[in-house]
This record gives structure tokens, C-alpha cells and sequence, in this order.
């Protein structure tokens, strides 16, 4: 009781409490469709619910058939097995044979700088779920950190829930419901920090139901999937409705140009022999660290097909 | 030297133009694409012939080769290789080529996929689909309308590593249980996510894939080019490393060496044996039957096909090479996987390229062959060759029959196509096979055997059967069986009691693998019944799977340990092994205990109370160091040294005492970690002891060199005036040289100063080597020797020795302090010459007159120091600092090794890039990483010392781009000398 009355009738706190309720009224974020600029650029950072997206393109492409006219540029940087401490990044890099798992973070924040995004779409969780004992309080408190981070740098943050576990694939069925347990807590853990920092949330687990085959291992989308998710996102986000339809030819050759738009990129970031090219031996090939980046032209190139098909529409 | 300077001179002028000829003149020494000349290079041991199955154009070049249960070849291979173009499409296929009408010569070949970019494995499942790594995934190919061509690709798994595409995911291959073995290697760090978790694995490593329940787990790790992985009759594995040492003999959680953040790897079985790609194991009846069994392996550096013979040697197996199998003389015949084919035939894939090197030889280098792939086939002569039988006809009883066969693919491929059989009418037909087996049958072990692993491949537990096999007279089954036990674990009711058993088998091969199969259980209980397989000879193999399970069960049972409800229960010695397995902070006051309460205490608990004990746990130590006439008084002191040097922690109690006590004992040793400890403790009390100690001309080296390092630690004003005092005295050079080194620590301007009073005279090469190494490390001392020497003279041959020392720290002001110790010592040094090429080609053109044995006692020259770093086959040198030259000559092209010797820095083979690390204390070590882990650091400098460094002590740290190979070796000798030299070199490993 005696705490209740020091609450009230402190002013700071009061001010405090009252702000937070003004902020959520006038601008929650995830009531409220979201604007893209004209040339806005876009990144996609997560697990392999992004990385697995490049060989698809379907979310791309229904963003861009929602804004087809503002020129939005994208960059898919999702890499299987990371985690919010980006891990999966590390790369070894300045004399090491093998990356310090704890330089994927540095690896990342520097080429978000170098990209200069202005919206960043976030799925993380998947991995950071089988980790044992406290380890949700330290998915929240490194997702904090990495929001922390990459808000520094200016961009809008969207953040994706974990995908729940499809049924099949021979995995046994008990396994299937403890992990839908476990990623469960994680979508909501997303969530929660999404609603504290003022971000917007995109709840894919409630929605993607655990019977239906969108998957292709119990885990990772088809395209079929990765169309839905694309769906998902653009209806939370109330985007205007696709100029074209999803499966019309206009939209394939889109997608098309899309997917090798990006697979460029992923060469141009990725390559194979990144020992060589970035990496510990990269003094051995003067060549294999010149090439990577002979690879943009023809990635703006795709860009301007890309721009020039949307422009049609 | 003068001729070489003066040819190179002469073509100073002509050095850009001639970029381009001397591509074209090294392209004139490269074969001809031509088969007939290939063919007649082979000579194969007699009774065998060798002849042509497939080659480009039917084929693209080969990476692995897989048979079909219709007989027919999948090879996936790689035009791209070593490195994808800009804006290239992938464009590397898997190819399928069949010999219809049975003649040894495939007749047709048909392109099953075409959009691979350097795919590593292929592996067809048998139902016109196949399984291929390709780079960062491993992906499904099928053919679901029957055209022969792939229409649909599933990704199974993403996340595998590619920094380095000869490492890449590859070598893809069933198991006996029906699971799909990979390998990845070194440089590669795998972040795969699964619906079981996301597995992890940095270096290289054998990966197992489970295609039904999708789940990957990491077999073993290590190897650093695992290129090649086979499987024996009884199931045992064998994985090649195309980078270490042969091959070696694999089972669950085993490491083998270049494993990051491993402490502890096992050795091949073939130590000192050239690097090897590819491995198979004869069986069958169309090879002669003492063959059975054998190992065959390629070395590709050479053009070799190599076979072994194996027999049991306690829980594992001892290798011994048999004469020549096959041999080439053609450069580009490089033997990169081999299998055995449904004829029974042996079938090798022949990669084709004069250049095998991946990083060393620029990836765009014209010389790269980019096109041409042979299968050749080694059948033997006079023996009928092995029926191919129709999987896809028989029936399921047939097919159970099949498992009798002699050839390990047909029971393989049997097993297989039982699996595409409808489980309701497999499985009752298993039992009733079973149920008909002769028990008398020599065999009949391994058929139930077979029968298991048919279970185990179609994900069907039969318990029964299981624990019948295990009760086989074979122990191979036994064994065998014990590893399905590995994978079903905990779904099997009475596990533990079958293992406890198991444990205490007769065999011990069955006892490694029932001590492997513990660690998939989590909890006290299997770690007590795995500790009852400790016995005091355990072989290597045995003891690594026991220390790899105390390991992974340590977070069960060392709590356990810890709450005293754990107890060792008589079994001391097994309880200190897993204690001291665990390398467990945890594990440091249980092993106090042992020690406290044993009379005859093990020695190297102590050993590990240092290495991992606090300060509190040090106090053990020093309460045994301080005790009058303890025999084990030296040995805590080692340990106290271990926890003082490596991790810079100090026991708070009996310092005094110890010392006092260790100083009183008439043992050098002692005495000589007393005077270490002194310094590290900043124990003042015993400075004087110290002095004495360092000025006694009858004190030990060893006592000496601690006692001047730990003065300089407290490097007081008396402290320097002693050492100013015996470099200028009448003393022994030893003596003065560790004086110059302390002074240099304590103050960097007296130090330079002794260091030029100390050269002015002749010097021996011990002396230079210990005072140059001393300014290596110290911050600015290049800068400050560089102004000393202006005013002064030096020896010609001290200033060369330096000279040299100084060039391969590539330190920043080494070439300054290079050319000030030219001009003290009137010397002319070799400056890194912008003409090398040219003296190359020059080099080249006159290599056919070389004289390869003038060249092998050029080599062998102290003076010229090849010895003093590198090895031959793990002799004739003294260190393996540099890499094994043993077959540098068939593995190297002439003008890269030329091109080694004179400019050392340009061509660094992987893994012997030095690092230069910065401690926070001002030191400076350049060398290789020979450990690395989360925290440490040990590198080994070209001097050959094993420095250790906590990694929080690091101040920076960064690759190095000298060698350690000095520049300017070979320039003592003149150009014939250097020919011949060269000449030896590119002759090793070509002829045996």
C-alpha cells in the first residue's frame, strides 16, 4: 500500500508512466501502416528464415509490387545458425584462423553502417531456442542490445516472430511439441521487447499453423510459405494491396530478376574462398580479393530491371 | 649469389615484358591432355592392369564418384573450381555414366544436373535422385518424370562454411545403419540449423545426416583436408586426410589434430605418410583374397595409388604400407577419390591438373586445368570379374540373401533398396531370414549383423536383435552392434545394463565403443558404469573415447562430485583420470584430495592444480613445496611455475617458506624454479639470493637465465650496475648475454648500449640468436640498435646472423635496422629483388642440367639451414617448423618452389602463415598458432620455442605477411648450386 502512495504521488514516476501511456496512444507503431520513402532501402537480418529466403524472392517481391513506384532497394543478410549475438558472422578476420564468436556483432554492426538502411527487418529466435536453463533472459537482454545498436544507426526496426514446427518430416511428434513450447516463448519474448523499445511486431507463429505443409523440414518455408509469411507482413503492415497478382508472369519475371539480383549480392558478400578474399589468407590471392567487388555493377544492373519492370505497372 | 645477380641484371630490363612470356615458357612444360600418354605413364603392380573408363568430354572433372544400384557411375565434379567468375552462372554438373554392354568402357554419360557451383559430393539414392554438397548446402536432386535429368531440388540443410572451397562440405557416402556421412574441412565454420538444434562446427569434421528423422550430428573432428571416409566389414571408419598424415581410424567423438579449441587430438595411423585423397577397402571376390581388407589411398602429390594392410592392434589398428599399387610419371595424373564398381573392379578418378595447390597458385592462374577429368579402371588380370546383381528385380528374400555377399557395396546396396521396399513386408521377412540362418555358417555373425544395420537403415528398432548380436562370439559384431547401441541410447529400456556389460567385455575394441555409447547418456550413473573400463594400459584410442565421455558427462557427474555424493569407492586412479579429463576448474579440489589422502600420490595431479588450480588451490602447493624433505617438492614447484608463467595466478599463502625450502635443496631443478618463481611472486626477500645465484660461474644455465629474468623483473639501481658489471667483466659469453637481455628489459638505452659493447666483439651464433630475439620483443628497440650502430663496428658475421633474425620478425623497422647492421658490419645484404621473375624463368630453363644429388648434400648443409626447419617423410630435419618436404617435388610446379627459396614471403603454405602478437606487457612474438582456444594461445616462434599467452594479455595481435623462412638463405650458394638444390627439391616424392 505505502508503495502504491509513493508511486502516485511521485511526480517523476508520474510523469514517467504518463508519457509512456501518451506515446502508445498517439503513435503505436504497430497500429499504424507503415511509409516507404522514395529509395528507401530495406534490410532483411535474421537466421535462415531470411537467408533461406534469397533463392525465392517472394517476400521481396510482394513489397515491391505494394510500392512498385519508390524505387525501394533491398538487402537480404539473413545467415543460418545466427543468433542476436550474431554469431553465425564471425569470421576469421585480422590474423585469427577462426573467428571469436563474440566479433560476429562488430562484423555486423559495421556493414549495417556501410549499408545505410532505413527500415531493418529482424527474425531471430530460432537458434537462441534450444539454448538451455536462463537462456530467454539472455535472448531479451541481446536483443535489446542489437536493437540498441542498430537504432543507433537510424534505421526503423521490424521485428519477426519465431515460426512454430510443422508435423512430419519423420520427426518424432513429442519433439515437435516441446520445441513448439520453446519457440513459442521466444515469439512472445520477441514480442515483448518489440513492445517496450516502440517497434513493430510481426506475429508469423499464431498464424503459420503447425499442420498445414509450409515448410520443407518441419522448420525452414517453401516458397509456398515464404508467400504467406510475404502476405503476413504486408497485412500487419497494411501495405496497399499488390499492382499485380503474386502469380501473374509480370510478377515472375520480377521474382526472377529478384532472385538474381540477390544471389549476386550473396556472391558479392559471401563468396566462396572468404578466407581468401577477406580472410586470413587473403594475401595469398590479389585477384580473389579484387573480384567481390567487380560483382555491383551487374547488381545494380538487376536493380534497374527490376525498376524498369516495376515501372510498367 | 654473384651469378645470379649478375643474369638477373641482365634481364632487368626486359622484366615487364617478360610477364606474359613466362607464362607461356612454364605452359611448355605442362602434358599434353593426351590419354594414350597418360595411360603409358601407369606402371601397376603385377598381376593388375589399369585402363581407360571415361574422360572428358563425357565427363567434367571429377571431385567424388558414387555407383548406383543399377551399376552406373555419378560423378559430380567442377570446371569452376578454384573460384566462381564474376557474374558466372553456376554451371558444374553431376554426371551419370553407364557401361551397357559390360566391356570396362562406359558407352553412355548423361548430364543429370548442370547448376552447381564446385559441388564436393554426390550420392545417388538409388531411386533416380541423389544427394549433393554443394557449398553451402546439401540439397536433394530428383527426377520425378523419368527423364534422366534432375527436376526438382530439395535444400536439406544450409549453413555449412565456404571459406575455402577445397574445405567445403564434400565426400558424401552411406554407413552401414543407413546414415549419410560428409566431411568438411579445416578454415570452415558450420552453422547449420536443424529441427534438433543448431550445430556448430569450426575446423574440419566427419558429419552423419540421418535422411528420415533429419537429424545432423558431428561423428568426429579434425583432419585438415578429411578427403575420403570409408567403412570396413565390421563398420568401423576410416577418413583421409589430403592435408595431414594418411589416414586415420574414426569413431564417435573422436578428434584428430588441427581441431580448433581441442586440447587433445589422436594420431593417424599412418604418422609419418604423405597427405592422401580418397580411401576404399577392398573387398570381394575379384580382387585377390590376401587383399581383403586392405586400405587403398591416394597420394596425389606423388601420382601414387598406395595400398595398406591392416591388423587389430588393441582397441584400434595398426596400418602397414604394402609395395607401390600404382604409379604414374604423368604431372597432371592426380588421383583424387577411388571406389570399388559393381564389376568389382576398382575405379579411380583421375582430377587432372599439373596444379593441385588451392591457395598457393594464383586461382586465375593460366596453368589451372579447367576441363579434362579421367575414370580409370584397375581390374585384376587372370580373376573373373564379380556379377552385378538386379537390385531393382529381386525380390525382398533375394535382397536378404544379398546381404551375405562378399562385396561390401552389394550388402550396401541391398541394404538400400530394402529400404525402398514396402517396412510391412521387409520387416517379418528379417525375421524369418533371421529365423533360417545356419548358426554354423562361418558368417553368421556378420549376417545378423547385416540384419541389424538393415533395421537401423530402414529406422526400425529390434531390440531383441540387438541384444542378440551383442551377444555374438565375433567381436567385430559385438562392436558393431554396440555403436547401433550409440545411436538408439536411451530408446533401448535396459541400455545401461547391456552396456555395463559391455564394459567389461574381453575385447577392447568392443569397450571403446560401449565407452562412446556412454556419452549419449546423460547421467552419473553411465559415467560410473564408463570409469569400470579405466584400466592402467589402455591404449590411445581407448583412452581418448574414455576422456572424450568423462568430458561430456562432466556436467552430471562433477556436481556430483562436488556435494559429496559422488564417490570414488576404491577406484582412485579412474576417478583421477576422469577428473583430469574434465580440464574442469571443478575437478581441482577433488584431485586435492586424492593427492592429500593417497600414499602413493600421482604426480601429475600436481600438474593440474597448476594448470587449473586459484590461488586458494595454489596454496596446496606451496604447503608441500615449504615442507622439509617432501619428494614432491620440485614437482609443486613446476606446478606453481605453470599457474604463475601461463595464467599469471599465485598461491596467498607459504611463499617465503617454499622458496626458502626450494633454495635449500640440493636439486637443480628446484633451484631453478625457485629463482623463476622469485621474479613472478615479486618475492624482494630473495633478491640477493638471485644475484648470487646469477654471478656463481658454477651455477647451471638454467638457474642462470631465471635468475636474470626474474632481476630484471625488479630491475632496482643495484640490479643494473651487477649486470652492467659482468658485461663488462672478463666473463663467460653465456653469462653476458643473459646480462644484455635483463638490461634490455629494465632500460631499453643501457640495454642497446651493452648490446653494442657486447657485439663489438665475436660473437657465437647462440649469443646473437638469444640477443636479437631479446629486442624482438621489446617495443622500440629496433629503432634505438638502429641509431647505437652509426657509431659503431660489428663482426661481418654477427651482423649477417642479425640481419637474418631481424628480417623474419617483420617487425616495423626491421629493414632500417637491417641496413644499420650492414653498414656497422660491412656486409652487403640481399635486398628482396623486384626482378624476381625473370631469374626465375632464367632458373628454369637451366633446371634440366640440374644435378639432384649435388642438390640433396647442397640441402643437407648445416650452414644452409633447410634442415633446421623442415623435415623429409619426418626425417633428416631437426624441427617440423616448416612444412614436410617429403613430396614438395610432385606437389609443387619448379618455379613455386624456386620461387619459395628466394622470396619465402610471397608463397606461405596454409597453415604455416606466421602471426606477430603484441602482449600487453611489451612483448612481441612472431610465429605460428599451434593451439587456439577461447582464452589461450600457444604459438610456436621460427626460433622453435612454444610460447604460451593467455589471450587477456594480448594487446594486438595480427597475421604476419614475412614467412619464418629466412629470405637470403640461398644466397650463399651460386647459381649451379642453386640449380641442383632446386633440382633435389622438385624431385622429392616423385619416385619412392
Amino acid at each position: 500500500m505505502n508503495s502504491n502512495m509513493k508511486l502516485i504521488y511521485n511526480p517523476r514516476t508520474f510523469l514517467g508512466v504518463f508519457g509512456i501511456l501518451l506515446a502508445a496512444c498517439t503513435s503505436t507503431p504497430s497500429l499504424e501502416s507503415i511509409d516507404f520513402k522514395q529509395n528507401d532501402k530495406v534490410v532483411f537480418l535474421g537466421n535462415a528464415f531470411f537467408e533461406n529466403a534469397i533463392v525465392n524472392g517472394e517476400i521481396e517481391t510482394k513489397f515491391s509490387l505494394s510500392f512498385p513506384h519508390k524505387n525501394i532497394t533491398f538487402r537480404n543478410i539473413g545467415w543460418s545458425g545466427d543468433n542476436v549475438q550474431a554469431h553465425a558472422r564471425t569470421r576469421a578476420r585480422g590474423g585469427g584462423r577462426f573467428g571469436d564468436p563474440d566479433k560476429g556483432f562488430g562484423i555486423l554492426t559495421k556493414q549495417i553502417s556501410e549499408l545505410k538502411p532505413d527500415k531493418i527487418f529482424i527474425a531471430y529466435g530460432f537458434n537462441e531456442s534450444f539454448e538451455q536453463g536462463l537462456a530467454i533472459e539472455a535472448y531479451r537482454k541481446d536483443l535489446n542490445h542489437l536493437l540498441d545498436e542498430l537504432g543507433e544507426l537510424g534505421p526503423e526496426l521490424i521485428l519477426i516472430s519465431t515460426l512454430p514446427m510443422e508435423k512430419g518430416f519423420g520427426i518424432p511428434d513429442e519433439h515437435i511439441e516441446t520445441r513448439n513450447k520453446e519457440l513459442k516463448i521466444y515469439s512472445e519474448a520477441t514480442k515483448e521487447v518489440a513492445s517496450k523499445g516502440n517497434h513493430r511486431f510481426i506475429d508469423l507463429f499464431t498464424s503459420f499453423s503447425q499442420e498445414n505443409k509450409y515448410t520443407v523440414n518441419g522448420i525452414h518455408l517453401t516458397s509456398k510459405g515464404y508467400r504467406k509469411a510475404g502476405e503476413l507482413i504486408t497485412e500487419v503492415l497494411k501495405f496497399p494491396p499488390p499492382v499485380t497478382p503474386l502469380d501473374s508472369n509480370k510478377a515472375d519475371q520480377i521474382r526472377n530478376t529478384i532472385i538474381k539480383k540477390n544471389t549476386l549480392f550473396f556472391h558479392r558478400w559471401r563468396p566462396r574462398n572468404d578466407a581468401f578474399v577477406y580472410g586470413e589468407r587473403k594475401d595469398e590471392q590479389r585477384i580473389a580479393q579484387e573480384e567481390p567487388a567487380q560483382i555491383e555493377p551487374f547488381i545494380v544492373k538487376q536493380e534497374a530491371v527490376i525498376k524498369l519492370l516495376l515501372k510498367d505497372l | 649469389m654473384r651469378n645470379i645477380k649478375k643474369i638477373s641484371q641482365l634481364f632487368l630490363c626486359i622484366g615487364l615484358l617478360s610477364q606474359n612470356l613466362q607464362a607461356q615458357k612454364d605452359l611448355q612444360d605442362i602434358p599434353k591432355p593426351d590419354l594414350k600418354e597418360e595411360q603409358a605413364s601407369f606402371s601397376i603392380l603385377d598381376g593388375f592392369e589399369i585402363s581407360l573408363y571415361a574422360a572428358t568430354p563425357m565427363i567434367e572433372k571429377p571431385t567424388q564418384i558414387n555407383f548406383d544400384s543399377e551399376g552406373r557411375l555419378w560423378i559430380c565434379g567442377s570446371h569452376i573450381y578454384p573460384q566462381l567468375n564474376v557474374n558466372e552462372e553456376p554451371s558444374d554438373r553431376i554426371v551419370i555414366l553407364e557401361d551397357t554392354d559390360n566391356d570396362g568402357v562406359a558407352d553412355t554419360s548423361s548430364i543429370f544436373y548442370d547448376k552447381l557451383i564446385i559441388p564436393g559430393g554426390v550420392l545417388p539414392d538409388n531411386q533416380g535422385g541423389a544427394y549433393v554438397a554443394n557449398g553451402d548446402k546439401l540439397i536433394h536432386l530428383s527426377d520425378t518424370d523419368g527423364d534422366g535429368k534432375a527436376d526438382t531440388s530439395e535444400v536439406l540443410l544450409t549453413g555449412f562454411g565456404t571459406e575455402d572451397t577445397h574445405h567445403t562440405l564434400h565426400r558424401l557416402g552411406w554407413g552401414p545403419g543407413g546414415k549419410l556421412y560428409m566431411l568438411q574441412g579445416y578454415y570452415i565454420s558450420s552453422h547449420v540449423e536443424t529441427a534438433y538444434g543448431t550445430r556448430r562446427l569450426n575446423g574440419g569434421g566427419l558429419w552423419t545426416y540421418d535422411t528420415d528423422t533429419r537429424r545432423l550430428e558431428i561423428f568426429t573432428k579434425g583432419h585438415v583436408n578429411p578427403w575420403g571416409h570409408s567403412v570396413s566389414y565390421w563398420g568401423q571408419s576410416f577418413e583421409s586426410d589430403g592435408a595431414g598424415t594418411g589416414f586415420g581410424h574414426s569413431f564417435p567423438n573422436s578428434v584428430f589434430n588441427a581441431s580448433p579449441g581441442e586440447s587433445q587430438a589422436l594420431p593417424t595411423l599412418t604418422p609419418k605418410r604423405p597427405k592422401a585423397s580418397g580411401i576404399e577397402i577392398i573387398s570381394g571376390k575379384h580382387f585377390p583374397p590376401s587383399w581383403t581388407g586392405n586400405i587403398i589411398t591416394n597420394d596425389f602429390r606423388a601420382h601414387i595409388t598406395d595400398r595398406y594392410s591392416l591388423e587389430d592392434d588393441g582397441s584400434s589398428y595398426k596400418a602397414t604400407l604394402e609395395p607401390t599399387f600404382l604409379k604414374s610419371s604423368h604431372k597432371s595424373f592426380r588421383p583424387i577419390d577411388i571406389k570399388m564398381g559393381p564389376d568389382g573392379a576398382l575405379y579411380v578418378a583421375d582430377w587432372y591438373s599439373p596444379i593441385i595447390q588451392h591457395g598457393e597458385v594464383d586461382f586465375r592462374d593460366e596453368r589451372r586445368d579447367h576441363q579434362h577429368g579421367r575414370i580409370w579402371r584397375i581390374t585384376a588380370k587372370k580373376r573373373p570379374l564379380v556379377e552385378k546383381p538386379n537390385y531393382k528385380e529381386s525380390s525382398i528374400p533375394e535382397l536378404l540373401e544379398l546381404l551375405k555377399a562378399d562385396e561390401n557395396w552389394v550388402r550396401l546396396l541391398a541394404k538400400q533398396t530394402l529400404k525402398s521396399r514396402e517396412p510391412k513386408q521387409v520387416l517379418p521377412a528379417i525375421e524369418k531370414w533371421l529365423s533360417e540362418l545356419d548358426s554354423q555358417d562361418p558368417d553368421y555373425d556378420h549376417q545378423r549383423l547385416e540384419a541389424l544395420w538393415t533395421l537401423q537403415t530402414l529406422s526400425s528398432m529390434n531390440i531383441d536383435l540387438l541384444k542378440s548380436v551383442l551377444q555374438s562370439e565375433t567381436a567385430g559384431a559385438r562392436s558393431a552392434a554396440m555403436r547401433v547401441l550409440y545411436y538408439w541410447n536411451k530408446e533401448v529400456p535396459d541400455a545401461l545394463d547391456l552396456l555395463k556389460a559391455a564394459v567389461q567385455d574381453s575385447d577392447p575394441s568392443v569397450r571403446r565403443e560401449a565407452i562412446s555409447a556412454l556419452s549419449q547418456f546423460t547421467s552419473v550413473e553411465a559415467f560410473n558404469i564408463a570409469l569400470l573400463a579405466y584400466n592402467a594400459n589402455m591404449d590411445t584410442s581407448y583412452s581418448f573415447a574414455l576422456r572424450q565421455t568423462c568430458r561430456m558427462l562432466s556436467e552430471y557427474w562433477l556436481p556430483s562430485v562436488h556435494d559429496g555424493t559422488l564417490k570414488s569407492n576404491g577406484n582412485h586412479d579412474a576417478f583421477i583420470f576422469a577428473l583430469k579429463a574434465t580440464e574442469d576448474p571443478r575437478a581441482t579440489d577433488p584431485l586435492i584430495d586424492f593427492f592429500r589422502n593417497s600414499k602413493k600420490p600421482d604426480i601429475s595431479i600436481l600438474t593440474a592444480i597448476g594448470s587449473g588450480g586459484n590461488s586458494e588451490q595454489l596454496n596446496f602447493l606451496t604447503e608441500i613445496a615449504s615442507t622439509p624433505i617432501n619428494p614432491h617438492a620440485s614437482n609443486a614447484a613446476n606446478a606453481l611455475l605453470i599457474a604463475a608463467k601461463n595464467r599469471s595466478v599465485f598461491p596467498t599463502k607459504s611463499k617465503v617458506e617454499s622458496l626458502q625450502m626450494l633454495f635449500a635443496l640440493d636439486d637443480k631443478n628446484a633451484q631453478k624454479t625457485a629463482c623463476a618463481l622469485v621474479g613472478f611472486w615479486k618475492s624482494e626477500e630473495f633478491i640477493d639470493i638471485l644475484k648470487q645465484k646469477f654471478s656463481n660461474s658454477n651455477s647451471s644455465y638454467g638457474i642462470q637465465q631465471n635468475a636474470a629474468q626474474s632481476l630484471a623483473i625488479f630491475g632496482t639501481d643495484d640490479i643494473r650496475k651487477l649486470f652492467r658489471k659482468i658485461i663488462a667483466e672478463d666473463n663467460l659469453i653465456s653469462t653476458k648475454k643473459l646480462a644484455v637481455s635483463a638490461l634490455v628489459r629494465i632500460n631499453l638505452d643501457e640495454g642497446i648500449e651493452a648490446i653494442t659493447q657486447v657485439f663489438s666483439k665475436e660473437l657465437d651464433e647462440g649469443a646473437i640468436n638469444s640477443i636479437i630475439r631479446t629486442i624482438i620483443r621489446k617495443e622500440g628497440a629496433f629503432k634505438a640498435l638502429s641509431s647505437a650502430l652509426e657509431r659503431t663496428t660489428i663482426a661481418p658475421k654477427t651482423a649477417t646472423q642479425a640481419a637474418r633474425l631481424v628480417q623474419i620478425s617483420g617487425r616495423e623497422g626491421a629493414e632500417e635496422l637491417i641496413a644499420a647492421l650492414a653498414k656497422a658490419g660491412s656486409i652487403k645484404i640481399n635486398s628482396t629483388d623486384s626482378n624476381n621473375d625473370q631469374r626465375n624463368l632464367d632458373l628454369m630453363e637451366k633446371l634440366k642440367d640440374g644435378d639432384a644429388e649435388k642438390g640433396k648434400e647442397i640441402y643437407l648443409r648445416p650452414e644452409l639451414a633447410c634442415i633446421s626447419c623442415h623435415k623429409i617423410k619426418g626425417e633428416v630435419g631437426l624441427t617440423d617448423i616448416g612444412p614436410d618436404l617429403g613430396s614438395i617435388g610432385a606437389s609443387a610446379p619448379a618455379d613455386y618452389i624456386i620461387e619459395s627459396l628466394i622470396a619465402p614471403s610471397k608463397k606461405i603454405k596454409e597453415g604455416y602463415k606466421s602471426s606477430a602478437i603484441t602482449t600487453k606487457d611489451g612483448d612481441f612474438y612472431a610465429g605460428s598458432i599451434v593451439f587456439e582456444d577461447v582464452d589461450k594461445i600457444t604459438i610456436k616462434t621460427a626460433a622453435g620455442a612454444e610460447v604460451f599467452i593467455q589471450k587477456s594479455n594480448i594487446k594486438s595481435r595480427e597475421t604476419s605477411q614475412v614467412s619464418m623462412m629466412p629470405a637470403g638463405l640461398i644466397d650463399v650458394l651460386n647459381e649451379s648450386e642453386l640449380i641442383d638444390l632446386v633440382k633435389y627439391l622438385t624431385e622429392l616424392g616423385k619416385s619412392q
